[in-house]
């Protein structure tokens, strides 16, 4: 078993710039995020483990495997925290 | 080709007052929708415990379980239920609705005919739009006193033309990914005591909002239903009498549209496409903070030789 991270249904992005702005339908709230936030959503249009997630920060950006693993778990978690996130396990 | 917004009623009094409305918007819609207005009391409505929104005395219900867009005004004036992807809103209003005519219009049902053309591609704006000398497109997003409906008004005796000052829909462009502004026609209304200012004569007494208001042909410029946005401005009235601008990024040209436009917020399986069209605007377009002086009644080319 692992935990999956999927967005929320109520979570809608788009991209301008590299940068994106993320919209929560449910809580009618909407969000900025950075490039490497852009990057991880995009990348959750299918769900995707932490370590698939970290994956694609190191192929985008030049970081180290820790670095990556940081900022993407601290990032996820406060998607999670946001309900523009949850998680299963699969 | 292109549609119209039409109204159905039996009421003698709302079909001359709506239908004049209407009929002024030449409001351009690729499929046509139905506005059915029953004047007389308020049906009875269960309590509706879903998320709120409000417009002014206009109170908007929306989201799960039902998705509908559920809406009353007043209270006890006037009401509607959308249902996702009905092209037709049953309105009802009662005779004392009826009787606050400018509220009617520009609140209530201005509201529902919002949410109607949201079904055929039409997302709303709160913002004016204008064709500048050079055939380039401008859409300045603000809310009421920002400036908007002054600059409009100058820079249309400026051979500028003119879609609105105060209601934009955005629309899929005739290129792939862009977007298009269409203009709901009406007067472009001044607040009475800057009438002097931008040196008008005549126009039409808007008395219950002590404004006075110009169709565009009678300012000598054009009317023009679609432009296709090169340019954003979000103006402010300045203390300083100097105009100035500077620019602003991509991403925060996007979140203040959005907020002039939170309707993308409202029904689910809209908000993409609203969404996206917002996107095309801000990638096809710059922007810029336009802080609006006295200096710009003088020296009126001031945004064009900005952006040149």
């Amino acid at each position: 078993m692992s935990t999956v991270y999927k967005r929320h249904d109520d979570l809608r992005l788009t991209a301008v710039d590299d940068e994106g702005v993320v919209l929560h339908l449910g809580s009618l709230r909407y969000f900025t995020v950075n490039e490497t936030g852009l990057t991880i959503l995009q990348e959750l249009l299918e769900p995707r483990t932490l370590e698939e997630l970290v994956k694609a920060v190191t192929d985008a950006y030049d970081v180290t495997p820790e670095l990556a693993q940081e900022t993407t778990r601290a990032f996820v978690e406060r998607c999670v925290d946001a309900k523009l996130l949850h998680t299963e396990e699969r | 080709m292109s549609h119209g917004l039409r109204l159905h009623t039996t009421n003698s009094a709302a079909q001359a007052l709506v239908g004049r409305w209407l009929d002024d918007a030449r409001l351009a819609l690729p499929a046509p929708v139905d506005l059915i207005i029953d004047v007389g009391p308020l049906p009875d409505a269960e309590p509706d415990t879903r998320a709120i929104f409000t417009q002014g005395r206009v109170v908007i219900h929306s989201g799960p379980p039902s998705n509908t867009v559920a809406m009353e005004w007043g209270p006890g004036l006037g009401r509607t239920v959308l249902a996702p992807g009905d092209r037709t809103a049953h309105v009802t209003i009662t005779e004392e609705g009826l009787a606050e005519s400018n509220e009617l219009l520009r609140s209530f049902l201005l509201n529902v005919c919002i949410f109607l053309v949201r079904r055929v591609g039409l997302h709303h704006v709160h913002g004016a739009t204008l064709l500048d000398p050079h055939n380039r497109g401008w859409l300045l997003v603000g809310e009421s006193g920002s400036g908007k409906s002054t600059t409009t008004v100058l820079l249309a005796k400026n051979g500028w033309g003119v879609a609105t000052d105060d209601i934009s829909f955005l629309t899929a462009g005739a290129q792939p990914n862009t977007t298009d502004m269409i203009g709901w026609r009406e007067r472009l209304a001044l607040r009475d005591d800057w009438v002097a200012a931008t040196g008008n004569d005549g126009g039409t007494a808007l008395s219950t909002r002590r404004k006075t208001g110009w169709f565009a042909e009678e300012l000598g410029t054009a009317w023009l239903s679609r432009i296709m946005p090169q340019f954003i401005g979000f103006p402010v009235v300045g203390a300083t009498g100097t105009t100035s601008m500077s620019p602003v990024s991509a991403r925060d040209a996007l979140t203040r549209v959005m907020q002039s436009s939170p309707w993308v917020m409202l029904e689910p399986d809209l908000a993409d496409e609203h969404l996206q069209l917002m996107s095309s605007l801000v990638r096809q377009s710059r922007a810029f903070d336009i802080t609006l002086g006295r200096d710009l009644f003088d020296h009126p080319e001031f945004l064009l030789e900005h952006v040149s």
